[in-house]
C-alpha cells in the first residue's frame, strides 16, 4: 500500500532520498576512522554506585539568603541536575531558575583553579602550601601590631552554624565579628518588621488572605524567599472561586505586579501617602495629589480595604523612605487584625537576622580610605560590584595594605586582592542552615572537588591549628569533623539525617553582634523630569548569576530581555523623546550616568525609568564581563534608616543617546493580536464553563482496527464528531488524520503516521494498534498548564536547558560570521538577535489592554513547548520522517535521521522547533556552548546535538524510558505520578503537571478534564497533548475591565 | 511530469558511493588481518563488503590490542567467573561495568603475581592509575543501549558479544549496526538460539559449558554465562517463545 499519493513533480521524499544517499555515503567513509576510546575503569571502586545510574545527595542551595532544600542528581562522580528536596519544609521540591544554575557556578569555566597570589602586580597561580604560609603569616603580622581589632571580614549572608563558626575564629585572633553582606536583602523590610513584630520575617499565609495589597513587595522575584512564597500563593489562587486578589502599588510593575489583578501607580517613594489615607490619617485628595493617581482609584482601594478581611499588606522596595513605610504598612496589618492571621510573627523565618547594610559597606569604604584597615578578608561577597560607585568603595578597598579573597570566581573584588585562597562551590562543601518550622537542611559535598580549591572553614581551622594561641581550640580535623562534634545525634545520628537532608533542630547559634552603622540620608534626591527606580533583577539577582550562561540567557520574565540591560520607560514618554524600541537613552543623576537601549514598557509610570540591577560587570568571568551596564552608577551614596540604598526615588533627566541596539529579546510580539494563545476568565464565568468538547471523547471499541470501520463513517455511527473535512475510511490519504481516538486525550494519528495500522490488509497492525503487545499505544504522555498557577517566574525554562543539554547561544563569541574573511558578530546576543536561541521551553507573556498607554493592563504567562500535537503539522511535511508521531503520544525527533530541511519548523504553528545553527554542541566550534567543565553537566540520558539538525521538547523521554526501564526491572506497570517531567518538577508554582492522560489514576488524566481546560490553537486541529487551564482574574468592584473577558475568545 | 534533473542530481551521490565502497572494503580487509580467536572468529572476522545486510559502517571485528592481554577464556573457563563479576552493572545499568583496577587485585595480589601482564597490573595498581582499556563497543551517542533490559530479559551475553570465553583478544562479533537490532527487536529473540550462540547448554541445575572441567559444574550457577537472573535458581526454566521487543524510533533514540 502506498500512502504517498501519486501527484505532478517529483515526490517531496524522493527528491531527499536521493540527497540522502549521499550525505550517507560520505558518513560511511568516516565511520572506522573516528580514532581510539578508551574505557577508563575506577582504581578503586567507590561504594554504592552503579556506573551509569544516578545517586542523589540531599543539601542545600546556597545561591541566595532562602536556603531551600536540594537534591543533587549525581552520574558516575559528577553532578548533573539540581532538583528541590521534597522533604524540606521549604521549598517543598521546587527550585527557581537561580537554583537551578547553581550548576554552573560548580562547572563555570572561570573559576580560580587553585590558590593565587598578586606577585609583580598581577595574580598569578601558587601552591596551597605557599598561600596558606602566606595567609598565616599576615595574621600573624596583624596581630602583632595590634592591629587585630581594625581587621575586617566580609562574608556573604548565610543562615547556619557557619556565621557563628566564622565569629569564634574571628574573636580567637581578636578581630571584630564579620560583615554578614547581602546586596539584594530586602533590609527596609526586615528593620521595619523587627520594629513592628520583634522578628525579622514573619511567616505569611496567603491561604487566608482574600486581600492582598503589596506596595512594592515582590513576593514572586527576589523579595523574602520567592519559592516558598511562589508555592504558596500559587497554592492560594488555585483555589480559582476565592483566590485572594492582589492589588500591587509601585512605580513600576515587577513581575510580583504583572501577576496583580490591579496596578496602582504611585509615584516612587509616595507609597506612605497611599497608606496614611487608609489609616485614615490623610484625605483622598492629598494622597491623590502625592502620589498621581487618580482619586477614584484610592477612594476604591480604601472601601474595598475596609470591607475585605482578611487581607494581607505586604511592604517592600528601596526607597529613600522605605523602612518608614514598611512600618506603616505593618501597622495596616495591625489595623486590620490580620496580625496572627495573615501574618504570623511567632512562626518567623530564620534567616534574615545580622545583616550587614550598605551604611556598613560605606563606613568600612570611609575607614579603608583613611588607612585605618590593615587586613580585609572577602568570602562570597562582591562589594566592589554591589556598592555604588559613588561610594567609591574600590579606590578605598585599594589602599587595604593585604586583602584576602576566599571567592571561588574571578570578580571584581578578587581581582583587587593580594591573595586568592579559593572556597569550594556550594555542592563542594559541608555546611547546614536553619529550614524553618524547628528544622535544620544539612548541606554535603555532593561530589569531589572541580578543581584545587579549598572549604574556607577548612582553611580557618587550619590557620588556627597553626597558630600558637589558637591550636587547642580546634581538636577538629576539618569543618565537617567540627560540625558532628556540634550536632546533637552524633557522628551516626548526622549520617542517618543527611538522607533526608532535613532534621528537627537548629543552627548554632551566634552570640557575636555587630552594630551596624548609623545610616546617612542621600545629599538630596537631585534634579530631573524623571524619577528613577533601580531594582534587582529575578534572574540575575545583585548580579553575582551574571557568569552563568543559562542566567544570561534566560529572558527577564517582564521584559523578555537577555545578555543586555535595558531603561524601561512609558511609551507615551518615549514617543515624545522621540525613542523606538532599542534606541540608546542616557539616564543622569547626581551620582553618575549610564546609557542604555530604550525598552518602552507600559509598567512604569510617565514620569518614570526603570533599569534592572545584575550586568555591566568588568570582572567576573567570559559570560559576565561587557554585558549591559551596571545601574548602580546612578545610585547616590547615603541610605534609608535601615541603611539600605536608596534605589528608587532619585531624580534623573533621560535624554536620548546617538545609536540604537537592537533588544536581544525572545518575543515576536507582547500582544495576542486575537489569537487565543493565553486565555482568561473571571470567577462568575467559572459555573457557565461548558464540559470539556475535545478532549475526553469517549474512545470507539478499538478491537477492530479496520480502516473502513475506523474511518469517518464508522466513527460517525458510533456518535464521534468527525475531525477534519470529509473523507472516507476506504480513501485515507497522507497526512490526513485518523478519526479513531484513543483514550485521554483526542488524538487522532496521521494515517501515513501509523504504519500498517491503517492498511486493512495487514496482519500485522504494528505498534500503534491499542491491542499490541508492546501496549505503547495505550499510554498518551501529556501536560496540563494551570495558567491560574504560573507566574511566568521562568524556574521551567532552566530546568528544561538542565536536564536536556540545551546550549546557551548569545555569548559575544557564539556569533555568526558576518563576513568571509573572518569577522563575526560580537554583540552579546547577537544569535538571539536572529532568532536562534535554543529555549525548548518558553515563557510567553502577554499584555492585555492597556493600548492606549493609559489604563490599567492585564498579563498573561504561558509556558510554550512542543504541544506535542496528535495531528502534527510538523510531522508530515518531514522528508526524511525525522520527526514522526510514536504510538504513546510523543511527537518525536530523531536526530539522527533528521538533514535539517527545517519544513517541520515552518510548518509548525506554535515555533517550538529549534534549529541547531552552529554544532553548539561540538567542542571544536567557536559556538562551542560548554566550555569545560560546564560540559561535565551534561545529562548523559540526552544526546548533545550536533549542527544542522532540528531539537525541540521531547516531553523529557528520557525520564519516561528511565520509569519505564525501572518498572520493567521492578516486574510491574508504571504507578501513576511516579515520574515527571523538568519542568513540571522544578515548578515552584506547580502550574505544570506531566503524566499519562490515558490513564485515570495519573493527575494529569484528571486535570485536563478540568472545564477550564482548552488547547492553543484548537481550530487547527491539531489535538495537542499539552491543555492549557485559563488563568482566572479577579478584577475588584467598580475596576475598569483591562482584559478582555473570555467571551472574547 | 517526470524532469530530468531528477537522474542528474543522482550522479554526484552515485560517485560518492562508488568511492565510499572502494575505501570500505580496503578498510574491511585490513580490520580482517586482526588477529582472530579460533571457531567462531574465523567466519566473523571475513572480509565483508560495504553493503553487506548489516551496513557497511561498522567496526565489526575490530580487535585492537589492549594495554594488558587480558585473557577472558582463562577467566571464564578455567576459573569459572561470571559475566556480571566484572561487568557487575549489567543486569541493574544502562552501563554493563567495567572492573576497578581493585577487583583484579583482589585475586591478582597473590594469583600469578610473577607473569609480566599481571606486574604490568600490579604497576597500575602500585601507581594508583587506571588501566586505560580500549574500547571495542560502542554505538554512537544519539543511541540509547540500556544493557539491563537486555540482560533481564535473558539474553544471553553471547547474542551480541560473540562466545567472549573463546576470545584470547576479544574482537567486536556483531555490527551493532541498527538493522542489527531491529531484526531483533521486530523479529523477536529465540533465546533457544540465544542458548546456541553462549556455547552453553541448559541443565536442570544451571548452565554447563559442553567442554568444561568437571569442577566446574559444582560452581554456583554451573559457571553461568548468560546473566538471566531467573536461571540462577533451582532448575534452568524452558526456552520461552520468541520474544519481541519495541521498535519505535524513540525507544533509543532521543
Amino acid at each position: 500500500m502506498s500512502t504517498e499519493p501519486e501527484s505532478a513533480g517529483v515526490p517531496r521524499r524522493k527528491f531527499l532520498k536521493v540527497l540522502g544517499a549521499t550525505t550517507a555515503a560520505t558518513a560511511l567513509v568516516g565511520c572506522e576512522t573516528d580514532g581510539v576510546q578508551r574505557l577508563i575503569p575506577y582504581v578503586v571502586s567507590p561504594d554504592n554506585t552503579v556506573p551509569g545510574v544516578s545517586t542523589y545527595y540531599t543539601t542545600t542551595c546556597r545561591e541566595c539568603a532562602a536556603a531551600c532544600g536540594i537534591l543533587a542528581e549525581t552520574r558516575d562522580g559528577r553532578t548533573i541536575k539540581l532538583e528541590g528536596n521534597v522533604n524540606h519544609p521549604m521549598n517543598k521540591g521546587a527550585l527557581c531558575a537561580r537554583g537551578q544554575a547553581a550548576l554552573q557556578g560548580l562547572y563555570n569555566p572561570d573559576r580560580y583553579r587553585g590558590p593565587m597570589v598578586r606577585e609583580n602586580g598581577a595574580l598569578v597561580p601558587t601552591t596551597w602550601d605557599k598561600a596558606m604560609m602566606l595567609f598565616n603569616q599576615k595574621l600573624g603580622e596583624v596581630r602583632s601590631k595590634g592591629l587585630a581589632a581594625r581587621a575586617e571580614f566580609i562574608n556573604q549572608h548565610e543562615n547556619g552554624s557557619f556565621p557563628a563558626f566564622l565569629d569564634q575564629w574571628l574573636a580567637n585572633f581578636g578581630m571584630p565579628a564579620h560583615h554578614s553582606y547581602d546586596a539584594e536583602a530586602d533590609l527596609p523590610t526586615i528593620a521595619a518588621n523587627k520594629a513592628s513584630y520583634g522578628v525579622a520575617w514573619p511567616a505569611i499565609d496567603f491561604s487566608k488572605a482574600k486581600l492582598v495589597v503589596s506596595f512594592g513587595a515582590d513576593f514572586l522575584d527576589t523579595w523574602g524567599m520567592p519559592v516558598p512564597q511562589q508555592l504558596a500563593w500559587a497554592d492560594a489562587r488555585a483555589n480559582v472561586a476565592s483566590a485572594p486578589r492582589l492589588i500591587y502599588v509601585g512605580a513600576r510593575r515587577s513581575l510580583t505586579g504583572l501577576n496583580a489583578d490591579e496596578w496602582i501607580a504611585a509615584a516612587p517613594g509616595s507609597e506612605g501617602a497611599i497608606i496614611s489615607y487608609l489609616h485614615g490619617t490623610a484625605t483622598a485628595k492629598a494622597a491623590a495629589e502625592a502620589s498621581g493617581v487618580a482619586q477614584p482609584q484610592l477612594e476604591r482601594l480604601a472601601k474595598e480595604v475596609a470591607s475585605t478581611k482578611p487581607s494581607l499588606f505586604l511592604a517592600g522596595g528601596f526607597g529613600t523612605n522605605a523602612m518608614d513605610m514598611a512600618i506603616a504598612v505593618n501597622d495596616l496589618n495591625k489595623a486590620n487584625g490580620n496580625v496572627g492571621v495573615t501574618v504570623k510573627p511567632a512562626d518567623g523565618a530564620p534567616g534574615f537576622d545580622r545583616l550587614a547594610t550598605a551604611a556598613d559597606m560605606r563606613e568600612l569604604a570611609d575607614r579603608m580610605k583613611g588607612g585605618n584597615v590593615p587586613l580585609v578578608m572577602v568570602r562570597g561577597a562582591n562589594p566592589v560590584y554591589t556598592t555604588p560607585l559613588s561610594v567609591g568603595f574600590s579606590d578605598a578597598f585599594a589602599k587595604v595594605p593585604f586583602k584576602v579573597s576566599f571567592s571561588s570566581y574571578p570578580d571584581e573584588t578578587a581581582a583587587l586582592c593580594d591573595l586568592v585562597l579559593p572556597d569550594h562551590h556550594a555542592l563542594e562543601q559541608w555546611g547546614d542552615a536553619d529550614a524553618g518550622s524547628g528544622m535544620v537542611s544539612l548541606q554535603q559535598p555532593t561530589m569531589d572537588p572541580v578543581f584545587d580549591t579549598k572549604a574556607t572553614a577548612d582553611i580557618l581551622i587550619a590557620a588556627a591549628q597553626a597558630d600558637v594561641g589558637n591550636s587547642s581550640r580546634y581538636v577538629q580535623k576539618d569543618y565537617r569533623s567540627w560540625m558532628i562534634a556540634h550536632f546533637a545525634g552524633g557522628a551516626v545520628g548526622f549520617t542517618k539525617a543527611l538522607a533526608r537532608g532535613v532534621v528537627a533542630g537548629t543552627t548554632l547559634k551566634n552570640g557575636a553582634t555587630r552594630a551596624s552603622a548609623v545610616p546617612k540620608a542621600i545629599a538630596g534626591a537631585g534634579t530631573g523630569a524623571f524619577s528613577l527606580v533601580v531594582f534587582p533583577s529575578p534572574i540575575l539577582g545583585d548580579g553575582r548569576g551574571a557568569n552563568k550562561p543559562w542566567l544570561q540567557e534566560l529572558p527577564d520574565p517582564v521584559s523578555k530581555i537577555c545578555w543586555q540591560s535595558w531603561v524601561e520607560i512609558h511609551p507615551l514618554k518615549a514617543k515624545e523623546l522621540g525613542v523606538e524600541r532599542g534606541d540608546h537613552l542616557t539616564v543622569t543623576t547626581a551620582a553618575g550616568s549610564i546609557t542604555a537601549p530604550a525598552w518602552p514598557y507600559l509598567g512604569v509610570r510617565e514620569d518614570t525609568v526603570a533599569i534592572s540591577l545584575g550586568q555591566g560587570h568588568t570582572a567576573y568571568g567570559r559570560y559576565a564581563v561587557s554585558v549591559g551596564v551596571n545601574a548602580l552608577d546612578l545610585i547616590a551614596a547615603g541610605e534609608d534608616k535601615s541603611g539600605a540604598l536608596a534605589l528608587s526615588g532619585l531624580k534623573c533627566s533621560v535624554v536620548k543617546a546617538a545609536g540604537r541596539s537592537p533588544l536581544v529579546t525572545t518575543e515576536g510580539s507582547a500582544r495576542q493580536h486575537g489569537r487565543g494563545i493565553a486565555q482568561a476568565i473571571m470567577p462568575a464565568q467559572l459555573a457557565t464553563l461548558e464540559p470539556p468538547s475535545l478532549r475526553g471523547e469517549p474512545m470507539p471499541a478499538a478491537s477492530h482496527p479496520a480502516v473502513a470501520e475506523g474511518g469517518e463513517h464508522g466513527a460517525a455511527k458510533k456518535g464521534v464528531v468527525p475531525l477534519v473535512g470529509a473523507y472516507g475510511g476506504e480513501e485515507h490519504r497522507a497526512g490526513n488524520p485518523d478519526t479513531r481516538f484513543g483514550k485521554g486525550l483526542r488524538s487522532p494519528v496521521a494515517a501515513d503516521g501509523q504504519g500498517q495500522y491503517t492498511d486493512s490488509s495487514a496482519k500485522d497492525k504494528g505498534m500503534y494498534d491499542p491491542n499490541h503487545w508492546s501496549g505503547m499505544a495505550k499510554r498518551r504522555w501529556a501536560m496540563t498548564i494551570d495558567l491560574a498557577r504560573c507566574t511566568g517566574c521562568s524556574a521551567c525554562v532552566t530546568a528544561c536547558y538542565s536536564e536536556n543539554n540545551i546550549p546557551t547561544v548569545g555569548a559575544p563569541w557564539q556569533g555568526r560570521a558576518l563576513d568571509p574573511m573572518g569577522g563575526y558578530d560580537k554583540r552579546p546576543g547577537a544569535n538571539i538577535l536572529k532568532g536562534r536561541e535554543m529555549a525548548w521551553l518558553r515563557i510567553e507573556r502577554y499584555f492585555e489592554g492597556g493600548e492606549d498607554g493609559r489604563s490599567d493592563f492585564e498579563t498573561r504567562f504561558v509556558p510554550m513547548m512542543c504541544q506535542h500535537c496528535g495531528n502534527a503539522p510538523c510531522e508530515p511535511v518531514c522528508p526524511v520522517y525525522a520527526t514522526y508521531h510514536s504510538p504513546d503520544g510523543l511527537n518525536v525527533q530523531v536526530y539522527n535521521r533528521c538533514v535539517g530541511t527545517r519544513y517541520c519548523s515552518n510548518n509548525c504553528p506554535y515555533k517550538v522547533r529549534y534549529f541547531n545553527w552552529f554544532g553548539y554542541g561540538e567542542p571544536d566550534r567557536r559556538q562551542y556552548a560548554f566550555p569545560e567543565p560546564l560540559n561535565w553537566q551534561l545529562n548523559p540520558d540526552v544526546t548533545v546535538r550536533g549542527k544542522g539538525v532540528m531539537e525541540k521538547c521531547t516531553f523529557c523521554v528520557q525520564r519516561i524510558r528511565e520509569a519505564e526501564h525501572l518498572a520493567a526491572l521492578e516486574h510491574r506497570e508504571l504507578k501513576a505520578d511516579e515520574f515527571t517531567s523538568a519542568c513540571a518538577q522544578a515548578c515552584p508554582s506547580r502550574a505544570i503537571t506531566f503524566g499519562d492522560a490515558a490513564d485515570d489514576s495519573w493527575s494529569v488524566a484528571k486535570l485536563a478534564m478540568e472545564p477550564r481546560g482548552y488547547h492553543v490553537f484548537e481550530e487547527l486541529n491539531t489535538y495537542t497533548a499539552v491543555v492549557y487551564l485559563k488563568k482566572v482574574n479577579h478584577p475588584g468592584a467598580g475596576q475598569p475591565m483591562a482584559a478582555p473577558t473570555a467571551a472574547e475568545h | 511530469m517526470k524532469t530530468s534533473w531528477t537522474k542528474w542530481a543522482a550522479v554526484p551521490g552515485l560517485v560518492v558511493i562508488a568511492a565510499a565502497v572502494t575505501a570500505a572494503n580496503a578498510a574491511a580487509q585490513t580490520a580482517a588481518k586482526a588477529p582472530a580467536a579460533p571457531d567462531t572468529a574465523v567466519v566473523l572476522n571475513a572480509a565483508r563488503g560495504a553493503w553487506g545486510w548489516h551496513g557497511g559502517s561498522s567496526a565489526q571485528g575490530y580487535s585492537p590490542e589492549q594495554p594488558i592481554k587480558f585473557p577472558h577464556p582463562t577467566h571464564v573457563q578455567k576459573a569459572g567467573m561470571n559475566c556480571l563479576y566484572c561487568h557487575f552493572s549489567a543486569n541493574k545499568s544502562p552501563d554493563p561495568g567495567l572492573p576497578a583496577v581493585g577487583t583484579c587485585m583482589g585475586c591478582h595480589a597473590v594469583v600469578m603475581t610473577g607473569s609480566p601482564e599481571i606486574k604490568k597490573l600490579t604497576k597500575y595498581w602500585t601507581d594508583k592509575k587506571p588501566i586505560p582499556w580500549v574500547r571495542l563497543h560502542r554505538v554512537p551517542r544519539y543511541v540509547h543501549f540500556p544493557h539491563m533490559r537486555h540482560v533481564n530479559a535473558g539474553v544471553s551475553c553471547q547474542s551480541c558479544h560473540g562466545q567472549v570465553q573463546k576470545m584470547p583478544q576479544v574482537f567486536q562479533y556483531a555490527s551493532l549496526n541498527m538493522g542489527w537490532c531491529v531484526s531483533c527487536h521486530v523479529n523477536g529473540y529465540d533465546p533457544a538460539k540465544g542458548d546456541v550462540a553462549s556455547g552453553y547448554t541448559r541443565t536442570a541445575t544451571g548452565w554447563t559449558l559442553a567442554s568444561a572441567p568437571a569442577n566446574l559444574s559444582s560452581l554456583p550457577g554451573g559457571g553461568l554465562l548468560v546473566a538471566d537472573a531467573r536461571a540462577q535458581g533451582t532448575g534452568a526454566p524452558a526456552p520461552a517463545a520468541v520474544k519481541k521487543a519495541r521498535y519505535d524510533c524513540a525507544s533509543c533514540h532521543f
